[in-house]
């Protein structure tokens, strides 16, 4: 399939699954995010809930935000019955929705009197299978509503209370942001948009780590709703994992970047760091030939 | 002013002014657009009104479409003191409404039988004066409906009649679209995403040409509005008689690509056209190290 930005991504070891250098245990054994506050939007299935699960392990205090209060408690059910100490809340919201986001955010503070991490995970996306003419042109929008509003909404009242604790932001984007998949124009237009409010974040708030992450190609509810021509090799537990590493301070120089899930971070760093830095690499940039 | 993104640029000669080489006299005396028809947004003032008026001049029949009947109206006494032959129908609609939409570029075809060129020139900004969290979220997200839904409307409606006419999008961009500048985030990340719209339109529908165009930096309400530290040095003929050179199929190997009108076009083609062919430049990408 010769789609066009399938070259710009790192030529570095593919990985579809957990391997050793961000292989949870270590967080799951050392409680690394005990004493800290996580919210996830999108936290009822897929992604989010894996990602709930794994901070959960790790000792975190979970927010769950979702738009249904009954798949909220069948996720905030499932981490109780692994970790029957863990303190989890829900909050009903649809991330679109600025009051409701404003209201999750002062729901976690009034219960747990801070937030460290964000994860902007809540996502939508429509079949793959006309021309954008052809379809709903508010359905289009409908997807940057909840793929771009969705986010921003979330991060701007995360903030303040971010800046308290030097917290960090992971947002959920995806590697069609590089992608010029015909028909898929509203999902990668809006996850393209997404990576450069990430650089935006960093920018404006310094003191504060974000992360735009492409999960992998996973086979959640998302992806099959795209009927998307590319396979689902990857599993729940690399993206998941990919944010505990991120988020532990192993990779504050990637803060602002596109980060790719499947990338072998530990080859990343050891190869490719230096240059990353020092070419301001992992950003979308206006293409000027050589 | 070092700000990240000045350098994603093409190193040409600077232009601020009308040169040879976009001079619109030729298509005034030739009347290039005779049995054209023209939508332009934002057609009431600045940038738009110039675009008309010049199209207008060249034999373009226009429909313009702004908020307010008075200005229209305005506008359109404009044109056709200048032109007093040209066809000019107006209508009120505010991009971010697809039912305006609709209407605007259905009414221009039952009018005038067909659509040739769509000018997306609408566009919104708010001063730049704050980190994005301490100012309206509600304010932050207009400037991404107005910026990329508000093209993606028209375009959407537009593009059946464009197929049929082999026509052309001008969609008035900005050099911001590169420029990380702090306490610009909206406006940055909206026209940022209209860059990657473009190559969409192209993908999905080749028998359209697209341009996203920067069109200077013009002193206009909206350049006010901006408090942007950038000094208004180009006066909006430029832009306009940029408009005229690429609807005239004069540099269409810039299809889907991003165009500065400060960049000499006879000097890019010269030296530039056939590395931005070969490597397919002038679009955004995620920046690989070398």
């Amino acid at each position: 399939m010769s789609i066009v930005g399938l070259d710009e991504d790192l030529p570095v070891t593919p990985r579809h699954d957990v391997y050793p250098t961000i292989d949870p245990k270590v967080h799951y054994d050392g409680q690394t995010f005990k004493g800290k506050v996580v919210l996830v939007t999108g936290a009822s299935r897929g992604i989010g809930l894996e990602t709930a699960l794994s901070y959960a392990r790790s000792g975190a205090s979970l927010v769950l935000v979702s738009r249904k209060q009954a798949t909220l408690d069948d996720s905030k059910n499932a981490i109780i019955a692994e970790l029957p100490k863990a303190e989890v809340i829900t909050f009903v919201a649809d991330v679109t929705d600025v009051q409701k986001s404003e209201e999750a955010i002062k729901a976690t503070i009034k219960r747990f009197g801070k937030l460290d991490i964000l994860v902007a995970n809540a996502g939508a996306a429509r079949p793959m299978d006309k021309p954008f003419a052809s379809k709903d042109p508010t359905g289009w929008w409908n997807i940057f509503e909840v793929n771009v509003r969705g986010v921003y909404n979330f991060v701007h009242f995360a903030i303040p209370e971010l800046l308290k604790t030097n917290g960090q932001i992971v947002i959920v984007s995806s590697g069609v942001a590089q992608l010029r998949i015909p028909t898929a124009s509203e999902y990668c237009t809006s996850k393209f948009a997404l990576n450069r409010f990430a650089e935006f974040i960093a920018l404006e708030y310094p003191s504060l780590r974000v992360f735009p992450v492409h999960p992998g190609v996973i086979g959640t509810e998302l992806n099959l709703a795209t009927d998307a021509p590319v396979p689902a090799v990857d599993t729940l537990a690399l993206p998941a994992a990919t944010f505990l590493y991120l988020t532990s301070g192993k990779a504050n120089w990637l803060s602002g970047r596109y980060i790719s899930a499947p990338w072998d971070l530990g080859e990343v760093e050891s190869v490719w760091k230096q240059k990353i830095v020092a070419q301001n690499g992992l950003v979308s940039k206006l293409s000027i030939p050589k | 002013m070092s700000i990240i993104g000045l350098d994603e640029n093409l190193p040409v000669k600077e232009v601020h002014d009308v040169y040879p080489t976009i001079d619109p006299k030729e298509h005034y005396a030739a009347q290039t657009f005779k049995g054209k028809v023209v939508l332009i947004t934002g057609a009431s003032r600045g940038i738009g009104l110039e675009s008309a008026l010049q199209y207008a001049r060249a034999g373009a029949s226009l429909a313009l479409a702004s908020r307010k009947q008075a200005t229209l109206d305005e506008s359109k006494n404009l044109i056709l003191k200048e032109a007093p032959n040209a066809q000019v129908i107006t209508f009120v609609a505010d991009v971010k409404d697809v039912k305006h939409a609709e209407a605007a570029v259905k009414g221009t075809v039952a009018h005038f039988g067909k659509l040739d060129i769509l000018v997306a020139n609408a566009g919104k900004i708010r001063p730049m004066d704050k980190p994005f969290a301490e100012k309206d979220p509600v304010g932050w997200w207009e400037v991404q409906e107005v910026n990329i839904r508000g093209v993606y409307n028209f375009v959407h409606y537009a593009i059946p009649e464009l197929v049929k006419s082999k026509g052309r999008v001008i969609i008035v961009t900005s050099l911001a679209a590169q420029l990380r500048l702090p306490t610009a985030s909206d406006y940055v990340v909206s026209k940022f995403a209209l860059s990657r719209l473009a190559e969409f339109i192209a993908v999905e529908y080749p028998d359209v040409k697209v341009f996203a165009v920067h069109p200077g930096v013009v002193e206009s309400e909206l350049n006010v509005e901006s408090q942007a530290p950038f000094p208004a040095v180009d006066p909006a003929s430029l832009p306009a008689a940029v408009f005229l050179y690429l609807s005239a199929g004069k540099a269409d190997y810039l299809n889907s690509r991003y165009v500065s009108v400060n960049w000499d076009l006879a000097e890019v083609e010269r030296d530039w056209k056939e590395k931005i062919v070969a490597q397919n430049g002038l679009v955004s990408k995620l920046s690989i190290p070398t």
